[in-house]
């Protein structure tokens, strides 16, 4: 079965590449600009996988990703993004987060991580 | 030999003493210059008058006259410019106009002297003298009528009204000028007067001679012609006192030839115990005088130090707050005021754990440091009073002594606050040789309160004005962080993509118009995003230029706010949306440096945006013209405004409203600083609950 990818950020054009370069490796993807949408479509399709930023425009992350994980507890998080800093990355792993990546992304290194989690 | 020869002498060597004097003293001004012509011009025309005075002959005597006559002639046009020159007027015209008309006169006084000067009579002193009885003539009259009336008249009124509308050290300059030149005219006006068969020559030539001291006087007093004379008061008091002495031995003198003659060789043992006796008993009160006198005369500035560092010390307090600034204000102060051999400030550097030299004067060692751990620092610490090296016999090591001594280090005067030491003032002998006394000790003292205070808010300042440039940096970081991140993510997800893709076999099904518009997809993208980032470093480079020395430029307003709100909206510091721009006239552009201009715009549409409230708040940036041409900038918003006591405060460095840590307090006072250098002014109005605006007026119509 195809598993399916929810992308979350609010930068357009990255999120177009990163969703197309997911789709030639046979992921369904579903991208999001805003958490609201991010939030309906995860309590909808009920994604395997969540693919993030914490600095978003309408919400923060935190609080995204206590609610994604209320609508869907089976779905795994990885949280990508620019801010190094190992305070706030520590503590998202704690909230569950499965992996960080830090951007400019090493799309080999987060594809091996995709397929780690989905056990392909 | 008769007095009107010893008076041209006399007045021919003052003269002359004065003009090459004021020639070595004041040598690269104008006016000084003039001057010494002035004193070349007499002492040329007195060498005349000791020559006609003492001629034999009456031809010798009346080419004497004539040789008088030039110098005498040259005086009042260089006079009158002079006087134009000193008090700055302009008069080049009238100037040119004395020249050319003394330059005829002087030419039909050689030439055609018999028509100008006359004949010439024998005086009852018995030298040659013009002979108004037998010849009145009328070239003379008119010459003397335009420029001894009318020239010398006119310069006068210009002398006078100067010197009605002047104030403090210049008035009593312009007095002793006054009076100074008057007296010397007093020679040229007995020549003149003898026409009418007054006879006081002689005394108003003796009156020329002594306007050179009038004037000597003046300039060490009242630094007349802004000429700084140091006076050595042991010189001075030396020569007085030997000058004194002579006149009281002169009589005991006298008295023992007297007695001798009388009384023989015995008497000289006895009128020997007078003399002595005498000048015993007349040492100490002749020298207590002169003290008195030389204090009270010739040192008097002395007395002023108190109202000059008064002055100085509310000066202090409005200096811009900056330590350098302050250390070099009041190194220059003490040179002009207290005028010691050399000034220095040392300041505590905490980093280093020594006290630098950060601003001094005459200074041996500029290198010199001394450290927190020493004797002399413990001491300064401790007492809190001023040192004087030469009495520190006890309180200073030998090796420490002797170095200052070596420095020149005559005062160390302590910076305290709270009991800290953060500096001190270290001041050489004085000039004149004085030393320094207990006023003087008690007015340093106050100053250096002032002083302590004053370096340490500058200090202070200084500090916080780091805070404030490491929280811009933070926040130009953030930005960069985001900006410049983003489009280098996207490169780099374009990019790998492709090589993943390729490597993965994934693009082998496509055709190849395929890959080549995938290429052509990839590189437009990459490129753009490329792009992004430069623009993004050139604004961010713009805006950090250095702001230590402006560069005034032709800046167009509405692009200023343009860079300004595009680099608000890179740094995420606004939604851009949230300001309207308004131009309300045609291309505006001010005289300003462009980046000061965009970092004060930058700080209050920053201010404005925290006021606002999320949902509904506003900003407007409008730019006009007012009635008078000047241009006003508005930046206006709707949002919690401020109380009166607030908006009176709102310039005052440290002075916030924010909660503790989220503002220094220096963005607008910073904004207020850089508006000033700016030569431009800054208004605030506010309303509370109703919003604030603040208005950037820029003077108009200098492009």
């Amino acid at each position: 079965m195809t598993k399916k990818i929810l992308i979350l950020d609010d930068e357009g054009e990255y999120l177009v590449s990163l969703g197309n370069f997911l789709q030639e490796f046979k992921f369904a993807v579903c991208i999001t600009m805003t958490t609201a949408q991010a939030l309906d479509a995860i309590k909808k399709d009920k994604p395997d996988l969540v693919l993030f930023d914490y600095k978003l425009p309408d919400m923060d992350g935190d609080y995204f990703l206590k609610k994604a994980r209320e609508l869907s507890p089976s779905t795994s998080y990885i949280l990508i993004t620019a801010w190094n800093d190992p305070v706030v990355l520590e503590r998202f792993k704690k909230m569950g987060v499965t992996d960080v990546v830090l951007k400019p992304i090493d799309l080999e290194a987060l594809l091996k991580s995709i397929k780690a989690i989905l056990k392909e | 030999m008769n007095f009107y020869t010893l008076s041209s002498l006399l007045a021919s060597v003052t003269l002359l003493a004065m003009g090459i004097f004021m020639f070595i003293m004041g040598k690269p001004r104008l006016e000084i210059r003039i001057w010494t012509y002035i004193c070349f011009g007499v002492v040329f025309w007195q060498i005349g008058s000791f020559g006609f005075s003492t001629a034999t002959s009456k031809e010798m005597s009346f080419y004497w006259w004539q040789f008088a006559h030039i110098g005498a002639m040259l005086v009042p046009p260089i006079f009158f410019h002079f006087i134009c020159i000193y008090l700055k007027i302009n008069r080049k015209l009238l100037i040119i106009f004395a020249y050319v008309f003394t330059a005829v006169f002087i030419v039909i006084n050689f030439c055609f002297g018999r028509y100008f000067i006359g004949d010439l009579r024998i005086t009852p002193d018995h030298f040659y003298w013009i002979d108004w009885f037998h010849y009145r003539n009328p070239l003379f009259i008119a010459y003397y009528a335009i420029i001894y009336g009318l020239l010398l008249g006119y310069s006068y009124i210009i002398l006078i009204n100067a010197f009605r509308q002047s104030i403090g050290i210049r008035r009593k300059q312009f007095q002793y000028l006054i009076i100074g030149t008057a007296v010397a005219w007093s020679g040229p006006m007995g020549i003149i007067i003898s026409y009418f068969g007054i006879n006081l020559y002689t005394y108003t030539n003796i009156l020329m001679g002594t306007f050179p001291i009038i004037m000597g006087y003046a300039i060490v007093r009242h630094q007349l012609m802004d000429i700084e004379l140091i006076i050595k008061k042991t010189l001075v008091f030396a020569g007085l006192f030997a000058a004194a002495l002579a006149i009281f031995v002169l009589p005991t003198l006298i008295i023992q030839e007297f007695v001798i003659s009388h009384m023989g060789l015995g008497g000289r043992v006895a009128s020997l115990g007078i003399s002595s006796l005498l000048i015993i008993l007349i040492l100490e009160p002749l020298k207590n005088f002169l003290i008195r006198i030389t204090d009270k005369y010739l040192f008097q500035k002395k007395y002023d130090y108190r109202h000059l560092i008064r002055e100085f010390m509310d000066e202090l307090k409005t200096m811009i707050l900056n330590t350098n600034d302050i250390a070099q204000s009041t190194v220059d102060f003490l040179n002009t005021s207290i005028r010691p051999t050399s000034s220095a400030i040392f300041m505590y550097n905490k980093f280093t754990s020594q006290y630098d030299l950060i601003s001094s004067s005459d200074f041996k060692d500029k290198s010199f440091k001394i450290p927190d751990n020493s004797k002399l620092i413990k001491m300064l610490g401790e007492t809190g009073a001023i040192l004087n090296i030469t009495n520190s016999d006890k309180l200073l090591l030998p090796q420490e002594k002797d170095q200052f001594s070596k420095l020149g280090i005559d005062l160390i005067i302590p910076l305290l606050i709270h009991k800290e030491l953060i500096g001190f003032l270290c001041l050489g002998k004085k000039k004149s040789d004085e030393d320094y006394g207990e006023d003087d000790i008690e007015a340093l003292s106050g100053l250096s309160g002032a002083l302590s205070i004053s370096l340490n808010n500058a200090q202070l300042f200084d500090e916080r004005a780091d805070a404030e440039k490491r929280a811009l940096v933070g926040t130009i970081a953030t930005g960069i962080n985001h900006e410049i991140g983003n489009p280098l993510n996207i490169i780099t997800i374009k990019l790998d993509t492709f090589r993943i893709l390729a490597k993965e076999g994934l693009l082998a099904h496509k055709t190849k118009e395929e890959i080549i518009d995938e290429v052509d997809k990839i590189t437009k993208v990459c490129l753009d995003s490329a792009q992004r980032i430069a623009e993004i470093t050139k604004q961010v480079s713009e805006f950090a230029k250095p702001d230590k020395k402006l560069i005034f430029d032709k800046v167009n307003i509405s692009e200023a706010i343009d860079e300004t709100m595009a680099f608000l909206k890179h740094g995420m510091i606004i939604d851009i949306e949230k300001i309207e721009k308004i131009i309300m006239c045609e291309p505006v552009y001010v005289l300003a440096d462009r980046g000061q201009l965009k970092q004060v715009l930058f700080n209050l549409i920053k201010n404005a945006s925290h006021a606002i409230d999320k949902e509904k708040g506003k900003i407007i940036v409008t730019v006009d013209k007012n009635n008078s041409g000047e241009i006003a900038i508005k930046i206006a918003d709707n949002g919690h405004g401020m109380t009166k006591e607030v908006m009176d405060k709102v310039f005052t460095p440290f002075f916030t409203t924010k909660e503790p840590g989220k503002g220094t307090g220096l963005g607008l006072a910073l904004v207020k600083i850089m508006i000033d250098r700016n030569n431009a002014r800054i208004k605030v109005e506010s309303e509370e609950e109703e919003g604030t605006t603040f208005t950037l007026i820029f003077k108009g119509g200098l492009l």
